[in-house]
């Protein structure tokens, strides 16, 4: 009998196993981390040496964030790149500096490239590696605003001090983020 | 009693809800991804409809009637939990691998028209499914039965049907000293708007009693296939024209084979056996029957 409880023990345990297994997958279903995707473009144009544009834009019009906005518990910063999306005169090279403030005017970043050629950046964009401080201070904001269930807003800058590259010069670059967000379905 | 009842049920329902809610994430893909983010589940969904067919090789010859519940837990390898996306758009390359449905975080990839992103997967090493079956047996041959009324699950419609023929082969064979038998498994399962499954297994299997204690094990050949359907969101933005468009297709699971071994102990019309097959997929199958 002591050996037939046992073995009856052994099995409700499995079971059991099997059952918080299920419990674990019952979580990971509910909480996704979803990535969402973001572009802002920029358009600079002139004949000085020195040119450049800002843009507000909320991560709000997103159709992914929308698809999830009441299901968003918590929001993260996960990377960022500059590319160049068309540009003249076809040798276009200088210095560029891209700047990011959070909804309240403050500098979150300021990354500049030396030495940019408009050319290298169309096909392959410049990953923009930020520090531990500066991802924080994202993240922060990020939180911040989502508790408060405001939107999510950034300016965006983008200067370019012109080295080479003859007349009028434009430029269209953009800045593509990617967030990710803990959502509870 | 009544708690192993409701962590039954609740493991049923958990089991099932894991196939329910995978459209979020389907919904980032397009078909040349579909197949390395869920070939692992159609995968998983085979290995476990085609998993405890039997305990057993003997087969009454007169009449034999069993019903019982089967818990399988499915095991997925660390290989099957990436994929390295193929047919990227111009300009993207995959340089780094994403998860698949058992991954963990999904993937971007930097290109020339913004970031490229994939789902996550739901990070799990471990698959539970459980499932009810019953047979009946007349002259050495058994059928069995898996069948569940439509369940509703976060508003998907559950339904789950399959059968297995069983003969014994060594009833033609006096005084053999092992009971060995044939099977065939057909079964289908679906979640009304989502995924559809068919699986397919043939096996020879064999077992010994001594005792209370009954060892088995045998070798199967299998198939599954499963059809998805899903609505595809772009949430990445390069692909407008396909944006809310149908996605329909099918994706075979890499189950085709498998050896198993397990033990079962009769203790009067109880039968409780659990059993490890090897495959594509591991799997350890437990099961309470109650038979006669």
């Amino acid at each position: 009998m002591k050996f037939k409880t046992k073995i009856i023990a052994a099995i409700f345990l499995g079971l059991l196993v099997v059952s918080l297994t299920s419990c674990d997958i019952a979580d990971a279903l509910k909480n996704y981390p979803v990535n969402i995707p973001y572009s802002v473009e920029f358009t600079a144009t002139g004949s000085n040496n020195s040119i450049s544009e800002s843009q507000t834009f909320c991560i709000d019009s997103s159709d992914t964030f929308q698809e999830y906005k009441d299901k968003i518990k918590d929001i993260k910063f996960t990377e960022i790149s500059f590319r160049t999306i068309s540009y003249i005169p076809e040798n276009l090279q200088g210095d560029v500096t891209i700047t990011l403030k959070d909804g309240n005017g403050v500098i979150l970043f300021t990354e500049s490239i030396t030495g940019v050629k408009a050319s290298d950046y169309v096909t392959t964009p410049y990953k923009i590696t930020l520090t531990a401080d500066e991802i924080q201070a994202i993240n922060q904001y990020l939180q911040a605003v989502l508790e408060t269930q405001s939107q999510i807003c950034f300016t965006g800058s983008f200067s370019i001090d012109i080295t080479s590259g003859e007349g009028n010069h434009t430029i269209k670059a953009a800045l593509d983020l990617v967030f990710e967000a803990g959502t509870e379905l | 009693m009544k708690k192993t009842l409701l962590l039954l049920i609740l493991t049923f329902l958990f089991s099932f809800r894991t196939y329910a809610q995978v459209e979020n994430r389907l919904s980032f893909l397009l078909e040349n991804d579909l197949t390395g983010f869920a070939q692992p589940l159609a995968t998983s969904i085979g290995t476990a409809f085609n998993s405890g067919g039997y305990h057993d090789a003997y087969i009454p010859k007169l009449f034999g009637f069993s019903i019982g519940i089967k818990g399988m837990l499915i095991l997925i390898p660390d290989d099957q939990k990436t994929f390295t996306p193929k047919n990227l758009p111009s300009g993207y390359t995959a340089d780094k691998p994403t998860a698949t449905i058992y991954g963990d975080k999904g993937s971007v990839y930097s290109g020339p028209l913004g970031y490229l992103a994939y789902p996550s997967g739901l990070n799990q090493s471990s698959v539970p499914m459980v499932f009810p079956q019953a047979s009946i047996s007349f002259m050495g041959t058994e059928l069995m039965v898996r069948y569940l009324p439509t369940i509703k699950v976060d508003q998907e419609e559950i339904d789950l049907f399959g059968f297995g023929i069983k003969h014994s082969i060594s009833q033609y064979i006096p005084l053999f000293p092992v009971n060995i038998a044939v099977q065939f498994l057909y079964n289908t399962f679906s979640i009304s708007n989502i995924v559809d499954v068919k699986n397919t297994a043939f096996n020879v299997h064999a077992s010994k009693s001594l005792g209370v204690l009954t060892v088995y094990g045998g070798l199967q050949i299998e198939s599954s296939t499963v059809d998805f359907k899903y609505t595809f969101k772009d949430p990445n933005g390069l692909d407008p024209s396909k944006k809310n468009q149908e996605i329909s297709m099918s994706i075979d699971g890499n189950n085709k084979f498998r050896m198993t071994v397990g033990g079962a102990l009769n203790l009067a019309f109880f039968v409780i056996n659990a059993d490890y097959s090897l495959g594509n997929q591991g799997v350890l199958t437990t099961g309470l029957t109650f038979q006669f």
